[in-house]
């Protein structure tokens, strides 16, 4: 397990997403993969930052990562408020542009493009996201 | 030198990429090519604003996320401001853009059609950023074009 910590602010948005690109990398991840981790953890922890910690510079962001065989295991972790995922509506993606509500894209990002979205929260304890995405050569099995 | 570390300080600013273009020119010694390298680090999100007659074209490179996707607010805000709500993005170059800088552009798009004074259109979009968009949903609510000629002349 690989792990870095960085202050919860929009500026280390930029490296947070470099980090998990150099694990997805690592992980012999191809390019499209790659971009994608770089999108989910990205919304990740700028929902930690606006959500858990509702606002920059309250806390710190735990990012880790492990590589197996068969999958890239991300993880972030945070201090601040646990939020119950099944409280965020869906976006409703058909509906005109007038109509559209900003709750729920990030988290429909995530679902989309990992294999696995898992939420733990422990409140002030440590709030834990992981987020797996399989090695291409397995996904079709 | 002080006056090349006072411009790596301000590495949250919007840096102009002729700058950076310059700056490489002139590198010979060790010591320029590593502040170079810093320099083309921090810059994060390039806007480069132009008034045509008939809409303002906005060429937005880089990645738009939570920190940046306030600059590019700021930079349409202003174009509103002025009554002008007929707007290309040329996003040829953007590299990236999250939920947040997606929001950003929505809310432009609503601003824009309100009273049917105006629209955004997109032009040169790259395929990321295509599939980003179709993954929120949002395709049907912008014309894409495949160059900004044709996106300018649609006004």
């Amino acid at each position: 397990m690989t792990t870095s910590i960085f202050k919860g602010n929009y500026s280390n948005l930029e490296y947070i997403r470099e980090f998990f690109a150099s694990a997805a990398k690592l992980a012999g991840l191809d390019d499209e993969s790659v971009y994608d981790i770089q999108m989910a953890v990205d919304e990740a922890a700028s929902n930690i930052i606006d959500h858990a910690y509702k606002g920059e510079d309250l806390g710190n962001i735990e990012c880790s990562y492990h590589v197996t065989p068969e999958e890239l295991i991300i993880s972030l972790k945070d201090f601040g408020e646990p939020f119950d995922p099944e409280d965020v509506e869906s976006p409703d993606l058909e509906s005109d542009v007038c109509c559209r509500k900003p709750r729920g894209l990030g988290l429909h990002f995530m679902k989309s493009l990992m294999d696995s979205v898992a939420f733990s929260f422990n409140g002030h304890g440590g709030n834990v996201l992981t987020i797996i995405k399989k090695k291409p050569a397995l996904k079709n099995k | 030198m002080d006056y090349l570390q006072g411009k790596i300080v301000r590495g949250k600013d919007i840096f102009s990429r002729a700058f950076t273009n310059y700056l490489r020119d002139i590198i010979h010694s060790q010591y320029l090519r590593s502040v170079g390298h810093i320099i083309e680090n921090l810059i994060i999100i390039e806007i480069e604003k132009s008034e045509l007659k008939r809409c303002v074209l906005l060429k937005v490179s880089g990645r738009i996320d939570s920190a940046t996707a306030p600059r590019l607010q700021e930079a349409i805000n202003e174009i509103a401001n002025e009554g002008k709500y007929k707007l290309v993005l040329d996003v040829s170059s953007l590299e990236f853009i999250s939920s947040g800088g997606l929001w950003v552009l929505v809310n432009a798009q609503k601003k824009c059609k309100r009273f049917n004074r105006g629209e955004v259109v997109l032009a040169q979009v790259p395929k990321r950023i295509h599939d980003t968009l179709d993954l929120a949903g949002f395709i049907p609510y912008f014309k894409i074009f495949e160059d900004s000629t044709a996106a300018v002349g649609s006004f």
